[in-house]
């Protein structure tokens, strides 16, 4: 067995990098260049000086010091395997990033067995991700058809109250109904399991739409308002399921709302904090109406409208069915918006808007820079 | 270097038709520029002299007249030295210029209706007016008017017809004061260590722009070609036949062989561009004496000189004259 | 195989490809084989065509441009980066002015290749990286090979076009494995062959990704191992963008990741300020302004020459350290 070493040949460098001119085990002859070692300027040729087997004992690209050995060569295959088998493991095992079979990063492994879910039960092409782990957290919760909770029980009188969705809006909607006395919420329904089993401000998610049959064939629930803002097609569609199921809808009007004389207005609505219809306002069914906006007077809205806050139409204005507003919207006098218009945040609508077409503003540039401290 | 076949303007416009009007007159121009074999090689000599010294002259009055923009370097007084050189280059032979590369172009190639066009910036000059007139570029002829990076890239071109086991040869042009530059003696090291065919004709005309050579140029110039064992010819002189005889033994010497000098003394009687002469005008009037033209025309009879001088001055006015309409 | 020698059988494969090819520089013949290694067996092979210069870049680079004007290909070791300053006058007033200010009759496609980069120790005048002098040269090509790139599909192209090309490679990756190995990461290359590829990496999908870093070279393969310990240890999601060809530069995969991640942070060994980084920064934030969520953050080394001392030499220069925690600012 022949010791490889760095030949000492630049005073001054200390280490040097190595490159293998030969794979690790093969056959070398004497006087082959075997690697190369940079020291400074210079690349100092390293040949084997007997022939045989080479090990390396640094992998590629090592930083040695001057002086230490790099490799050793053997004379027959079975010495180096044996040197290999009693050598202690100076390489650092490559890297098995692509290898394993599972891979996933560190708060990933953490949730995952923090609710023991197996990593490798996981579909996933790539890294496995903490949302990976959510998602199928998700899945597992909808899986088990875990004890589900019941509506709240009243026996005052008065009305009980479904919220259908169980996001934000129905923190709006239930506040609104808190300052009722003649309705309260017992329940909550919404399609996302994840939330199944939650609360929202005290009041139980039960389920997914799936379970309104049986609320309504057990009488524990009286009527229903939809809280989902942010679609109006699912707010249509679910009026629709009510009333396949002749669920009534109720609405739901903040006490700071002012509707002034002669206003008509249909079911399932949600008027938030400050909202005003003008005189002789006709609303359909199913709005959600977002806080400060203002209907002027003989204005007509159709249903399934939702809104942002502060949107203000002046008097004799007619909205479509499922237009959506965003915030900060003004319209002018006797402006027709049609069905399935989106109109974005801070227009301000002059003229007719066609069923179906989208009005953007041209945007004003918001600049955003780091503060000076 | 071969020659046109002589035939007459009206000749060459019969055959060319009208709608090559234009390349036939290019082509009488060179004609009228580089002579034919009918011609005696003095008459030759002193035509293609006289062409480069009316063409500069041209330009400097069209200068003055306004039309022309930019700058331009003459080399009137060292006509000699082009024309004694190129004519013993072949078409397959490579010319390296400078900045003072009109006299060159028109001894290499007889294209001064291409050089003209490139000086006016005209998109039919010979570079579409990109390069202008330091800067030209055509089969067999190359020029730039940064200094003494020239002698590398003759050399390259050396190395090619070298590694192409080719007898051609690469001629570079450089003035004295290109001598100040480092590249040329890295350049001159290497043609030496590889034996390139690579002729260096030295053109010292004595001055670097305004400055003169004593304040800008220590020891020999000759030496300096022979430290890295260049056979250096050295001639003090601006007539033609004596550059002529000196410069094709250096030419036949060269091809399939190492590198050589030519060190030809003359002297430019111009500035060094335009208004930029600071010169002694008795040293520069003493030099008049001597120009290439008075020296050789004497070799040339009469008539036969008149004859060449009205040629050369009606190729060179109907350029003008076709240029001046097309710009008005 | 080694990055040093996957270059030097690219090259090996063009000199046998293309009898055009002519390779010249300062100590590349055997047995030495160049500072690097990165000729080595090549003049043994290509007597003729494989040629040790004397100590002169100027020379060298201007006798390449003569043979370039004569139909060869001559590609250039500067055995230092450093060194490329003794070239500037033939690059700039004599190869690349040829081909332009002859209107296209002459054409001068010489390859220039050299070393940059510090990490080893050399001190101030063999460890630079001074490309950002070359950047934005007129019909000048500034390419960076890297362990993500194949440089034969480089320089094929190359010969197969009529540009001039400066070559920069870097001393850390010579003695490193090529190709890279980028374990689980996504890599992405465009679809089509083209010679100088921009090479896309990210750990999770694009659309995940909450940073675009621009970087080359050897910078590049650096926060290649980033983007996956990141990700790993802390989900910080970046998509790490690999230009091949620097100057002038294909703006659209830039600009398309910048679109989707909302931030970009160039990252290069060179001194800060007026740097590659400065110009992608200028036209990012014009090209995808309202896409940004905050400024292009430009990451380069200090500006100050490169002192000798390792230690010294650590603190000046882009680390790791340094990209980290550019990427935790802006991420």
């Amino acid at each position: 067995m022949q010791d490889i070493i760095v030949p000492v040949t630049d005073a001054n460098s200390e280490t040097a990098l190595i490159a293998w001119f030969v794979e690790d085990g093969a056959n070398v002859d004497r006087g082959q260049l075997i690697a190369t070692a940079e020291t400074s300027k210079s690349v100092i040729e390293i040949v084997a000086e007997c022939g045989g087997f080479l090990l390396h004992e640094v992998p590629e690209g090592a930083d040695v010091s001057i002086d230490s050995v790099i490799g050793r060569v053997f004379d027959d295959a079975a010495a180096l395997e044996d040197h290999r088998r009693d050598r202690a493991p100076v390489m650092e095992p490559p890297s098995t990033n692509g290898d394993s079979a599972v891979r996933a990063t560190r708060s990933a492994v953490e949730l995952a067995n923090a609710h023991g879910i197996e990593l490798a039960s996981l579909n996933g092409d790539g890294l496995l991700t903490s949302r990976d782990v959510e998602a199928a957290l998700a899945d597992s919760k909808h899986s088990q058809p875990a004890e589900l909770p019941d509506p709240l029980v009243v026996d005052d009188g008065r009305r009980r109250l479904l919220v259908i969705g169980a996001g934000l809006g129905a923190t709006q909607v239930i506040d609104i109904l808190g300052h009722h006395d003649d309705v309260t919420a017992v329940a909550i329904v919404d399609d996302e399991t994840t939330c199944w089993g939650d609360e929202v401000a005290g009041v139980p998610v039960v389920g997914g739409r799936d379970r309104i049959a049986e609320l309504l064939d057990r009488g524990v629930v009286d009527a229903a308002v939809i809280s989902i803002s942010t679609s109006v097609q699912v707010r249509a569609s679910m009026r629709a399921f009510c009333d396949q199921l002749d669920l009534p809808l109720a609405n739901a009007i903040d006490p700071t709302a002012r509707i002034a004389t002669g206003v008509e207005m249909g079911l399932g609505n949600v008027l938030c904090a400050f909202c005003h219809l003008g005189v002789g306002a006709v609303v359909g069914h199913n709005n959600f109406l977002s806080a400060y906006n203002s209907f002027d007077h003989h204005s007509i809205l159709g249903s399934d409208i939702s809104t942002g806050p502060g949107c203000m139409t002046s008097g004799l204005v007619t909205i479509g069915d499922r237009a959506r507003f965003g915030t900060g919207i003004f319209v002018e006098p006797k402006v027709h918006v049609g069905q399935d218009a989106l109109i974005a945040s801070g227009s301000v609508l002059l003229g007719d808007v066609p069923d179906g077409h989208v009005v953007k503003m041209k945007a004003g540039t918001t600049i955003m820079s780091p503060r000076r401290q | 270097m071969t020659y046109l076949v002589t035939i007459s303007d009206a000749e060459l416009f019969e055959l060319a038709g009208a709608d090559l009007r234009v390349d036939a007159l290019a082509r009488t121009a060179e004609l009228r520029l580089l002579g034919s074999p009918a011609e005696t090689v003095d008459e030759r000599r002193y035509r293609q002299m006289f062409g480069i010294r009316r063409f500069e002259q041209t330009l400097l009055d069209l200068f003055d007249e306004g039309l022309l923009s930019g700058t331009t370097h003459c080399c009137i007084g060292q006509e000699a030295d082009a024309v004694g050189v190129i004519e013993h280059l072949r078409p397959d032979d490579h010319v390296f210029s400078n900045h003072r590369c009109h006299g060159h172009y028109l001894a290499r190639t007889g294209d001064a209706r291409g050089l003209l066009a490139e000086i006016m910036g005209r998109a039919d000059g010979v570079c579409a007016g990109v390069g202008g007139s330091q800067h030209l570029s055509t089969p067999g002829f190359t020029s730039n008017g940064v200094l003494g990076g020239t002698v590398a890239n003759a050399a390259g071109i050396a190395m090619a017809a070298q590694l192409a086991h080719s007898d051609a040869i690469s001629v570079v042009f450089v003035g004295d004061g290109a001598l100040g530059e480092g590249i040329v003696y890295e350049t001159l090291n290497l043609a030496g260590l590889w034996q390139l065919p690579l002729l260096v004709v030295c053109e010292n005309n004595g001055w670097a722009q305004s400055t003169p050579q004593r304040d800008n140029l220590s020891g020999s110039i000759e030496d300096r070609f022979q430290a890295f064992g260049f056979p250096v010819r050295s001639v003090a002189t601006t007539d033609v036949r004596v550059v002529a005889d000196i410069a094709g033994q250096e030419v036949a010497a060269t091809r399939g062989a190492g590198p050589r000098a030519l060190v030809i003394e003359t002297y430019r009687l111009c500035h060094h561009s335009k208004n930029d002469d600071n010169r002694p005008e008795e040293e520069v009037a003493a030099r008049w004496e001597q120009e290439p033209l008075s020296v050789h025309e004497g070799r040339v009879g009469g008539p036969a000189r008149s004859r060449i001088e009205q040629e050369v001055e009606l190729a060179i006015a109907e350029l003008v004259t076709e240029f001046r309409e097309d710009g008005s | 195989m080694i990055h040093a020698r996957v270059l030097g059988d690219a090259l090996r494969e063009c000199l046998s490809e293309d009898p055009r090819v002519v390779i010249m520089g300062e100590d590349i013949a055997d047995p030495y084989g160049g500072a690097f290694k990165v000729t080595k067996g090549l003049s043994t092979e290509f007597p003729d065509r494989v040629r040790t210069t004397p100590i002169s870049e100027a020379g060298i680079t201007g006798t390449a441009a003569g043979l370039a004007l004569s139909g060869y290909r001559p590609v250039v070791e500067v055995m230092f980066g450093d060194f490329l300053t003794l070239t500037f006058d033939q690059i700039v007033n004599h190869i690349t002015k040829y081909p332009s200010m002859s209107a296209g009759q002459a054409t001068c496609p010489v390859i220039v290749r050299t070393p940059m980069g510090g990490g080893r120790g050399y001190g101030p005048t063999h460890s630079q990286s001074l490309e950002k002098y070359f950047l934005g040269i007129p019909h000048l090509r500034v390419l960076a090979a890297s362990t993500l790139q194949d440089p034969l599909e480089m320089f094929r192209t190359l010969l197969d076009e009529d540009d001039a090309a400066l070559v920069i490679e870097h001393k850390l990756l010579y003695p490193r494995q090529h190709p890279e190995d980028l374990g689980a990461l996504i890599v992405r290359r465009p679809i089509g062959e083209s010679g100088f590829p921009t090479v896309r990496i990210s750990a999770v999908p694009a659309g995940d990704c909450s940073l675009t870093i621009a970087a080359y070279g050897h910078t590049a393969v650096m926060v290649a191992q980033l983007v996956d310990r990141l990700a790993v240890e802390e989900e910080i999601f970046v998509e790490l963008v690999v230009p091949t060809q620097i100057s002038p530069l294909d703006w659209q995969p830039i600009e398309e990741s910048v679109s989707t991640t909302g931030a970009l942070l160039t990252v290069e060994e060179g001194t800060r300020g007026w740097s590659w980084g400065s110009e992608v920064a200028a036209r990012i934030h014009h090209s995808c302004f309202s896409a940004l969520r905050a400024p292009v953050e430009v990451l380069a080394s200090a500006s100050d020459i490169i002192p000798s001392a390792r230690q010294l030499e650590d603190r000046m220069l882009v680390g790791v350290s340094d990209i980290e925690g550019a990427i935790r600012r802006s991420a």
